[in-house]
């Protein structure tokens, strides 16, 4: 099941790194999806899997965690992704994650067990993510406008920054990669901690880190192409030298949080970045209710995703 | 009326290195400098677009 949640996650998340590389035409979208969910499984490699100990260890008493607390969180956060893409509110599906962890978590044995610093962490850089995303964004265009009145051929640098993207989508699928699989992990290792098939202070066993950058990886290739319309042209229309600039101030976010054991939101990160690159001109080319929508999304997922895991597993605890 | 000096986007910028400086105390300590890097970060972005907003509207009364 969990698997299954971070295939739908690249399925869902593939468009938000190759949306502009097809736009622009610099590749196919098929050509595009292989190209995301190849820096996708390679993340297992270069980001190491801080972000996976946090969930495991770092939300909610290792202690109560069993199968039920686990299948209960993995229900919340499901229930609330099908709930929020009904309502057309763009959230995350790790804040989903563990606002259902801290659910069934607080549902099995109370409040106390979940642990303050880890739902800090997470809380505070569900705002800070996309804010950092903004910013850089803001800065690397102001960087690459400045470059371009140096050299003053904006016809060669749009054509140098088309290439570029590849480069930027490819830092991105590995920034998304690394952030989003590792949540897969982070609950299977759980759960292996539970049943006792590993120790308390393991690692992350090898088999999990391949099958869930491979799950990941498999998403994006089956729902990538479908998906390619999506934030870089619904938020506000960007040119290479916009998309690059997105790309880069995301994978640079990703990059830091994945180092940092930070789960983030992949999505609203990228969404962050467009805002950013899309105000360097004029505020009115970023399309504010869009960014508003995400401002609900943030209030309301780790509490909503708590609700229905608290549901779910008292049903769990009824019916075992 | 809309007020010649006033910059939306420096306004926004602004606000939103005030979210980022509110948001400082309930920081785990070992990010402290994230957000206070933030909020320096976005103090410098809001105070650029207002200086840039003036020199464009002082450029346009000149011509």
């Amino acid at each position: 099941m969990a698997l299954v949640f971070d295939f739908v996650n690249g399925f869902h998340d593939a468009a938000n790194s190759i949306a502009t590389v097809v736009a622009t035409r610099v590749l196919t979208p098929i050509q595009a999806v292989a190209w995301a969910a190849f820096w996708n499984f390679i993340a297992f490699a270069v980001l190491g899997t801080e972000v996976a100990k946090t969930i495991a260890k770092g939300v909610v008493d290792q202690e109560i965690i069993s199968i039920g607390v686990i299948f209960a969180a993995l229900i919340g956060a499901i229930f609330w992704n099908v709930l929020t893409a009904w309502l057309g509110l763009p959230s995350s599906s790790s804040h989903a994650l563990i606002g259902g962890m801290v659910g069934a978590g607080v549902a099995k044995s109370g409040g106390h067990v979940v642990l303050l610093d880890g739902l800090k962490k997470t809380s505070v850089f569900i705002i800070y993510s996309p804010m950092i995303g903004l910013g850089l964004g803001l800065i690397i265009i102001l960087l690459i406008m400045w470059l371009v009145r140096i050299f003053k051929n904006v016809k060669m640098a749009n054509k140098v920054f088309r290439r570029l993207q590849l480069v930027s989508a490819a830092a991105f699928s590995l920034g998304h990669g690394a952030n989003d699989a590792q949540k897969t992990m982070g609950l299977i290792l759980a759960l292996l901690i539970a049943t006792n098939k590993v120790g308390p202070e393991a690692d992350v066993p090898l088999w999990v880190v391949l099958s869930a950058h491979f799950a990941i990886a498999l998403g994006t290739m089956f729902g990538g192409w479908r998906i390619v319309k999506t934030m870089g042209t619904k938020l506000t229309r960007i040119q290479p030298m916009g998309g690059f600039a997105a790309e880069t101030a995301a994978a640079l976010t990703l990059f830091f949080t994945s180092a940092k054991g930070i789960p983030v939101s992949t999505t609203h990160t990228i969404t962050g970045a467009i805002v950013g690159v899309g105000s360097v001109n004029r505020l009115s080319a970023v399309r504010w209710g869009v960014a508003r929508r995400v401002l609900w999304a943030w209030i309301f997922t780790i509490p909503g995703a708590a609700v229905v895991a608290a549901g779910a597993y008292a049903v769990v605890a009824f019916v075992s | 009326m809309k007020k010649w000096w006033l910059d939306q986007r420096a306004v926004i910028l602004l606000c939103f290195a005030g979210f980022a400086f509110a948001l400082i105390p309930i920081c785990p300590d070992k990010f402290d400098w994230v957000g206070i890097t933030v909020t320096i970060v976005y103090v410098v972005l809001g105070l650029a677009s207002w200086f840039d907003h003036l020199g464009r509207v002082r450029s346009r009364s000149g011509s």
